[in-house]
């Protein structure tokens, strides 16, 4: 209400008030300030003016509330205030022009600085929220960090059950699509002792497997070869001590090709990608499990080599 | 392309409503999570850049917002953070699971980054609600279970 304008009262005119408050006369509290009689008077019309109220009395009585943080009823009596209290707490000031409200609210102690107050009230640590009461969630920080675990625990085996159906779900019903044969229930039932469709793809598979791994092997040995022939062509220069410029169209052909053979290698491996994604489309994907057959490790490596090779550059 | 905006939009209106009706935890979390989206499609934009890169900062990021999940969920006087936090921390997971063996399983893989975002958001909203019910109906609510003195 008036706590706005109360802030405006200045240090002096809160002194004179509170001396009101306990009835002295403008007098006595000139006397104790050591100030004229008048210049009292002026700061108490002032601080009457800045709080709106009629009386002297009622701005004291203003004051107190808004100090107090209560609302009073009766008015204290003049004994009980020990006179002698306002001369210790306020030092005699020096000079004493016309009173100057304060522009700017005094910074109270329950708002800091201003940034530092919004981050404060923002995080919820101002402690002026007003909110008490029970805590709803009563965990211990370590008991909230087990269920945490556990949590996610229950969710990642939700989930990849939930993945696991849906895709079982989905080769069903692409199997069932081409509706010759059904699809035997496990995967480990091996076929009737007549040609199924199903063995005629897993068939299929193998043999493009096998023969793709080969290409696959044979490719990435030509491309070790040819990179190798490349660093073999630099350093022998060197060995046999042939100017810079010997053999350099035939290098740059030799690196040409090396470097067209990573490419094509390259698009073995994309391939092979694609090929594993082919398994999937022609439903045999609950028998290969995803890439993770005997011919397929997790690092995509291709069938072991036949020799060794033992690069010259790492000689 | 879409879906990318579309997130977006949802992103904002559920962290824009926490931040208004929400108590610490709920700003908090919305403006992580907002915080985290921008930074994540920031960092994206640098795809024909550096792919080492890509991953790199998505990673950060993921971990970043785990963290601040994590302590909310161990000092907040709610119980929605920990499904929130499970849900990241899994997401987090799968992006690890990623960078180190690009081709496991791939279609879960784009599954599992994509889809854990929007019921992390929903969760936002979920708890941002309850919480200004609470407040409507007794008003006060608790931010973190440490302002309760009977608890420490």
């Amino acid at each position: 209400m008036t706590a706005g304008r109360i802030d405006q009262l200045t240090e002096a005119q809160r002194a004179c008030l509170r001396l009101v408050l306990t009835h002295h006369n403008s007098k006595e509290i000139a006397a104790i300030f050591g100030v004229s009689p008048s210049a009292i008077d002026k700061r108490i019309e002032r601080a009457i003016q800045v709080l709106g109220v009629g009386t002297r009395f009622e701005a004291a009585r203003r004051l107190q509330e808004h100090e107090r943080g209560t609302a009073i009823d009766a008015v204290p009596s003049r004994k009980a205030a020990p006179p002698d209290e306002p001369v210790a707490t306020y030092e005699r000031l020096p000079s004493e022009p016309i009173d100057v409200p304060i522009p700017a609210p005094k910074p109270s102690n329950d708002t800091q600085i201003e940034p530092w107050g919004f981050v404060r009230r923002f995080l919820g640590l101002a402690g002026d929220s007003g909110s008490v009461g029970a805590a709803r969630n009563r965990f211990s920080m370590g008991d909230r960090l087990v269920r945490l675990i556990a949590l996610m625990g229950l969710i990642a085996i939700t989930s990849m059950a939930l993945v696991n159906l849906a895709m079982t779900l989905t080769s069903l019903l692409r199997s069932n699509r081409d509706s010759t044969a059904p699809i035997h229930g496990t995967a480990t039932t091996t076929p009737m002792g007549r040609t199924t469709m199903l063995k005629q793809r897993r068939d299929a598979t193998d043999t493009v497997t096998t023969e793709f791994l080969k290409a696959e092997a044979a490719i990435d040995h030509a491309a070790m070869l040819a990179a190798s022939c490349v660093s073999t062509l630099l350093q022998q220069r060197v060995a046999a001590n042939l100017p810079l410029g010997t053999g350099a169209a035939a290098l740059q052909m030799v690196s040409q090709a090396s470097f067209d053979m990573i490419n094509a290698r390259q698009r073995f491996v994309e391939a092979h990608r694609a090929l594993v994604d082919v398994r999937h489309e022609i439903g045999l994907g609950q028998f290969y499990g995803y890439g993770d057959t005997a011919q397929c490790p997790p690092n995509e490596g291709a069938l072991p080599a036949a020799t060794s090779v033992r690069l010259a550059a790492v000689a | 392309m879409d879906r990318v905006w579309l997130f977006y939009t949802i992103q904002v209106a559920a962290s824009g409503y926490a931040l208004l009706r929400g108590g610490a935890p709920e700003r908090l979390t919305g403006l992580a999570l907002l915080l985290a989206a921008v930074s994540t499609g920031i960092v994206q934009r640098n795809i024909p850049i550096l792919f080492a890169g890509l991953e790199a900062g998505v990673m950060i990021v993921d971990l970043l917002l785990l963290v601040v999940m994590i302590v909310i969920t161990l000092k907040a006087d709610r119980f929605w953070p920990a499904w929130a936090t499970a849900l990241h921390a899994l997401g987090t997971g799968a992006h690890l699971i990623r960078a180190i063996s690009p081709d496991v399983i791939r279609l879960v893989n784009a599954v599992l980054s994509a889809a854990w975002s929007y019921p992390i958001v929903l969760l936002l909203v979920i708890g941002t609600v309850r919480h200004s019910r609470r407040i409507r109906a007794r008003g006060w609510d608790l931010d973190w279970s440490r302002q309760d003195p009977t608890l420490r």
